[in-house]
């Protein structure tokens, strides 16, 4: 009998010790591909620096939000650390489904003094508190072919047409300008070579979940806003509004006939494969577009500032800031502390290591990262890391935040539905701005006028305090 | 005899042009599945690709592709299990004694009227209640909700065909009621089965949204693995396309075997009176 005692003791005593030894498992959701590589490269560290070991999964990119806010509204657990567009964020954080981070980050600094304000104080924050890291920083650029400008046949061209030096666009005048001198057919010459396809000027983001920002680089920079402060009466079919719009409609005369079915895929390749002789896009293009694998214009690509407005003799640029991802912890995390260690770990200390590599698409987001171009070894020097990385940090620094408000998901798509009808030509830019902004009254109501009115109004004063508004 | 040989010649062009149209996007998913980076979207577009290895296939297996056939394999074959027996025995009740008279079958297709997407939320919730989300219960029984009004409905048609002496010559030869069901009725109407088996292992085999909500890492079907390639910031066309063609190899092998039942099924009973 004391043999037994002594022996199921032991047995006790070693199942415990089992149980202790187990690694505590994280669930991790985000958007499938590449950017979840960094997950995987890592877990090692994760184990042996936090005891943790990571399930992630990858959920199809558009179907990311329904996917994470069903099991967020069922309350399931299911996941622990989220990454989410900042998009979501205030749907999510207004619902209490991510765990408020300010008490972790005093003990454990995620060094946010080194995150361009954008991120730091807007797609990371909600009502004040802290609720995510940033993870990959988006803004769009003005990517152009650096050969085809200093070409001197096609500078010649430009002047004797225009009555100006050819140079990259600076406003949307300019940029309708060099548009449309680029455009060319097949048969054509272009840098004197004849062109065996047609050769467009430029070309956008058409589908509907992103569009409203290639619109919205024109809007913001005419001086157009989200909602009017104090009556919240939606603003995008003000006077800056359907001008963007008519300014839009131009651009699409010098853009490949199907560009109103272009995704992010097909915006890069056109300009990739050499179709077009600029691109807005974002940043991860200009490391793509260093990739002999993935670009036919090597050497070739040129970053500036998203064109902007001409006032009082200075431009006014206002880059859009679509998309980025943040990292949160959901609040049913099993456990949030080392949850946030592990986004800790990936927001602060091997962010530079991710976004410098061509194998994620994470982007720069850290003053730290716009400061070490040697360490971008994708472009064939490093002077063409620097001239890439201040182009995108001179967008990111006048960039035009992405709305965080409930209901962005909705707003961003119902827009986008519209800015399309126009571009089709079935309606006015006015009515479609209208029938929009009809739409987005009653997103608004649906949410809760006074309390987005709120939200907007501490939205705008954090803009304005960061100079992006 | 010439003018014989012309007209051969005309029906095989025009065979092989409507087959090569049919066929194309098919054919297209192919040549993708062996090109690399850069032949993607070209002008002129690549048709050949450069090799014709198979390292993208390779690449979709460990991406979670042969996983996902694996899942989508279980599910489809236990939901067409379900569909079938439950089906057929369902199918022959309405036909025979005109069980619920005639609204009760069309009640049982109604199911099938709403959009899969009105009733994913209410069924998460439901099998979030049961602990059943992630686990292949939880879409078996789904798919089998979905399948089972299609299966009820097709199999009624075809025992409604069949002439019922057939069965009554069996009752009186001293068959029980099931006997006479499994014995005569259901060879009989065997071509109508399988035809019926096949679009239900289809369905389930293609779909995707419930797979995407109900499930989560442990099971991922096949439709959810394929969408899962396509990221926000990077589309694997060649995984894709690997993947995609393993996933129809099952289905195409099903359909060439079962070929001769399916022709018979799906023209059982076209000519009525």
């Amino acid at each position: 009998m004391k043999k037994f005692l002594v022996l199921l003791l032991a047995l006790v005593f070693l199942l415990s010790c089992a149980s202790l030894a187990y690694s505590l498992k994280l669930v991790v959701v985000g958007d499938a591909g590449h950017n979840l590589k960094p997950f995987d490269w890592y877990a090692q560290d994760f184990k042996e620096k936090f005891d943790v070991e990571l399930e992630v999964i990858g959920v199809p990119f558009g179907e990311l939000y329904e996917k994470e806010k069903m099991e967020l509204i069922a309350a399931t657990g299911a996941y622990d650390i989220m990454i989410v567009y900042p998009k979501f964020l205030a749907e999510f954080a207004a619902n209490g489904w991510l765990y408020p981070l300010d008490e972790f980050a005093q003990k454990l600094d995620p060094k946010l003094d080194d995150v361009t304000p954008g991120y730091r104080d807007f797609y990371c924050k909600y009502s004040g508190k802290l609720y995510a890291l940033p993870y990959d920083g988006d803004v769009l650029n003005l990517y152009y072919r650096k050969d085809l400008l200093e070409n001197e046949e096609e500078k010649a061209a430009f002047k004797a047409k225009y009555g100006y030096d050819l140079k990259v666009p600076e406003t949307w005048d300019e940029f309708l300008d060099v548009a449309e001198f680029f455009t060319r057919k097949a048969g054509e010459k272009l840098a004197g070579q004849v062109l065996e396809r047609d050769f467009y000027g430029t070309a956008y983001y058409g589908q509907k979940d992103q569009i409203f920002a290639w619109w919205g680089n024109i809007f913001a920079s005419l001086g157009g806003v989200y909602f009017d402060e104090e009556t919240m009466e939606p603003a995008i079919n003000s006077e800056a509004g359907v001008k963007a719009l008519e300014i839009f409609k131009q651009i699409h005369q010098y853009c490949p006939p199907d560009v109103l079915s272009y995704g992010y895929e097909e915006l890069k390749d056109v300009f990739l494969e050499g179709d077009c002789f600029m691109v807005i896009q974002w940043p991860c293009v200009g490391k793509k577009g260093a990739d002999p694998n993935q670009s036919k214009i090597v050497g070739k690509i040129g970053v500036s500032h998203v064109p902007g407005v001409k006032k009082d003799g200075e431009v006014y640029y206002r880059a859009l800031m679509p998309c980025g991802r943040v990292l949160a912890v959901a609040a049913e995390a099993k456990d949030p502390w080392k949850a946030y260690q592990v986004i800790h770990y990936l927001s602060v200390e091997t962010s530079m290591d991710d976004v410098s590599t061509a194998e994620t698409g994470l982007d720069p987001y850290r003053y730290s990262h716009f400061a070490h171009p040697e360490e971008y070894e994708m472009f064939a020097n490093v002077e063409d890391a620097r001239i890439y990385l201040e182009g995108v940090q001179k967008n990111m620094e006048k960039g035009y935040p992405e709305m965080v408000l409930p209901g962005t998901v909705e707003y961003e798509e119902t827009l986008g539905v519209e800015l399309t009808r126009a571009l089709a030509g079935e309606k006015t830019p006015e009515q479609a701005l209208n029938d929009a902004a009809a739409a987005w009254r009653d997103i608004l109501n649906r949410f809760g006028k006074e309390q987005q009115k709120k939200l907007y109004q501490e939205l705008v004063a954090g803009w304005r305090a960061a100079g992006l508004w | 005899m010439k003018i014989r040989d012309g007209m051969k010649v005309a029906i095989f062009l025009t065979i092989f042009v409507v087959l090569l149209i049919m066929l194309s996007p098919f054919i297209w998913n192919v040549m993708t599945s062996f090109k690399d980076k850069g032949e993607y979207f070209t002008y002129p577009p690549v048709f050949i690709p450069r090799s014709f290895d198979l390292e993208h296939y390779v690449q979709g297996g460990k991406l979670g592709g042969i996983k996902g056939m694996r899942d989508s394999l279980i599910i489809a074959s236990s939901t067409t299990l379900i569909a079938i027996v439950l089906g057929s025995l369902a199918a022959y009740s309405l036909a025979r004694f005109r069980i619920g008279g005639d609204n009760l079958a069309f009640w049982i297709l109604s199911v099938r009227m709403m959009p899969p997407i009105a009733s994913v939320l209410p069924l998460f919730l439901f099998f979030r209640f049961l602990r059943w989300l992630d686990t292949y219960q939880a879409l078996i029984l789904t798919h089998s909700l979905v399948n089972l009004p299609f299966a009820v409905w097709m199999m009624k048609g075809f025992f409604e065909e069949l002439p019922q002496e057939l069965e009554e010559a069996a009752l009186v030869d001293g068959c029980g009621r099931l006997g006479a069901f499994a014995r005569v009725a259901l060879p009989l109407v065997a071509p109508g089965l399988v035809a019926t088996a096949l679009f239900c292992f289809m369905f389930s085999w293609n779909e995707f949204l419930f797979a995407l909500i109900l499930g989560r890492s442990r099971v991922t079907p096949i439709t959810v693995n394929i969408a899962g390639m396509i990221g926000g910031h990077e589309i694997l066309w060649a995984e894709i396309s690997a993947v995609s063609i393993m996933a129809s190899v099952p289905i195409i092998i099903m359909a060439i075997v079962l070929q001769r039942y399916l022709v018979r099924g799906l023209t059982l009973g076209a000519v009525k009176g």
